[in-house]
């Protein structure tokens, strides 16, 4: 059964599957990619900044009071592959940079960037393992002199969860 | 201020998670038992003492306890539950930037500037959770004016850090703590020894705690600038324990006896 004929008829068929393992493989790599570089346009669109650092002061709301009263949103691009933006309060560490968005992870930890009118949408996912790891959705929302940031963040540690929300309100008057 | 190297050393310990409540805690006398070990015959005038946060911890972890109490009906899957929030809970549910963590941080360093204002040189073991804390505020104190000098130990409120267990391999950690504060000019170095059981869970975050290697945890803070003024090391160790148990192991490990005698006596 395997002469000449036969090896040659499936010669197109073994590059057609060679040509969508290709894309198969490389295809969510590149979308992971372009998440990415999405998140980072979006985020500098969102606050119209064009240098490489902004920073806002603003109040937590509808917030537990264990995070303090203020809070401070941080967006950093001056060190390319560092780059992060993050909510920080009061009670924050001087060690920590705050909880947020970090772009010196791998591209694949960002999930959805979703831009619409007056509304972004960030997340991002990092695992350690398939047990361990911490999720974080960004919302941020346009309201008429005031900018809403939301974090919902859930750290898993083996069978354990727990989950964060805070909001902070920034007055851009 | 200054440390008093004639002085007796002290190791102060910090917790991390474990079971019951601040008065059940003795980490500080199996500590001063396993550097005794080490020591042999070599006088040594040393004294332990250990900071104790637990209480408040547990009333932040109330909401969880009670949470489990009603899922758990039956009275011996409750116990278990239980006891494991008391482990586990406090790494996950430690959220950092709380008043809770912010009172903990103070008094741990609160505690670290009276062994310095009594002049003696002082040494940080650092386990679990405890381990963030004790980076947190060393890292903190190595920003105040007239502390850590590079070119002076007198000046150095801490002369070293051991880390037992540690998780700030994990990113829910290290994603936000990227450096460690340089010490700038200087000869002295800063130094951080942190020991690990290879299926230790909270180090790994793997379920069933498989066997690591290759795993950077501090080293990751390492850097190449001389000014930084650190020596980070990660020293795995076989504490002949497993998952959990592995996790509160230790105390008791010679490898870890004989880094801390090491530490303190150079």
């Amino acid at each position: 059964m395997d002469g000449p004929g036969h090896g040659k008829r499936r010669e197109p068929m073994t590059l057609f599957l060679l040509i969508l393992m290709f894309l198969l493989t490389t295809m969510p790599a590149h979308s992971a990619d372009t998440l990415k570089h999405q998140a980072a346009a979006a985020l500098k669109e969102f606050f119209q900044v064009t240098g490489p650092v902004a920073e806002f002061h603003g109040r937590y709301e509808d917030t537990p009071p264990e995070y303090g009263a203020t809070c401070r949103v941080r967006l950093d691009f001056s060190e390319p592959g560092q780059e992060y933006f993050t909510i920080s309060g009061e009670y924050t560490p001087s060690t920590s940079i705050g909880d947020g968005i970090y772009f010196d992870a791998p591209d694949d930890t960002f999930v959805t960037v979703n831009f619409e009118g007056d509304t972004l949408i960030l997340e991002q996912r990092l695992r350690d393992t398939f047990s361990t790891g911490t999720h974080t959705y960004m919302r941020l929302h346009q309201q008429p002199g005031i900018i809403k940031v939301t974090i919902r963040e859930t750290s898993r540690l083996l069978f354990f969860s727990s989950t964060q929300v805070k909001h902070c309100v920034i007055s851009m008057e | 201020m200054a440390v008093d190297p004639t002085k007796p050393r002290t190791v102060l310990v910090i917790h991390g998670v474990q079971t019951g409540d601040s008065a059940d805690l003795n980490q500080h006398t199996l500590i001063k038992q396993l550097l005794d070990s080490r020591l042999g015959n070599m006088p040594l005038r040393f004294t332990t003492d250990l900071f104790r946060y637990e209480d408040l911890n547990d009333q932040v972890q109330g909401k969880y306890q009670k949470l489990v109490k009603l899922i758990v009906a039956n009275p011996v899957g409750q116990a278990l539950a239980s006891k494991a929030i008391d482990l586990i809970g406090d790494v996950v549910t430690a959220r950092l930037d709380t008043s809770t963590a912010a009172k903990i941080r103070q008094g741990f360093k609160e505690k670290i500037l009276e062994i310095f204002d009594a002049g003696n040189p002082c040494y940080v073991v650092a386990h679990s959770l405890g381990s963030i804390y004790a980076f947190d505020v060393i890292n903190d104190l190595m920003t105040e004016k007239d502390l850590f000098d590079r070119q002076s130990r007198r000046t150095w409120p801490v002369q070293g850090l051991i880390t037992l267990g540690s998780p700030i391999g994990l990113s829910m950690f290290n994603r936000g703590r990227k450096k460690v504060q340089s010490l700038g000019e200087g000869d002295k170095m800063f130094r951080w020894v942190n020991y690990w059981d290879r299926t230790d869970p909270i180090v790994s975050g793997k379920m069933f705690g498989q066997n690591l290697t290759g795993y950077e945890i501090a080293e990751k803070y390492r850097s190449p600038s001389p000014q930084q003024g650190w020596v980070i090391r990660d020293r795995p160790v076989d504490t002949g324990k497993v998952w959990l148990l592995a996790h509160v192991a230790y105390w008791d490990n010679p490898m870890v006896g004989d880094g801390l005698f090491d530490m303190v006596t150079n």
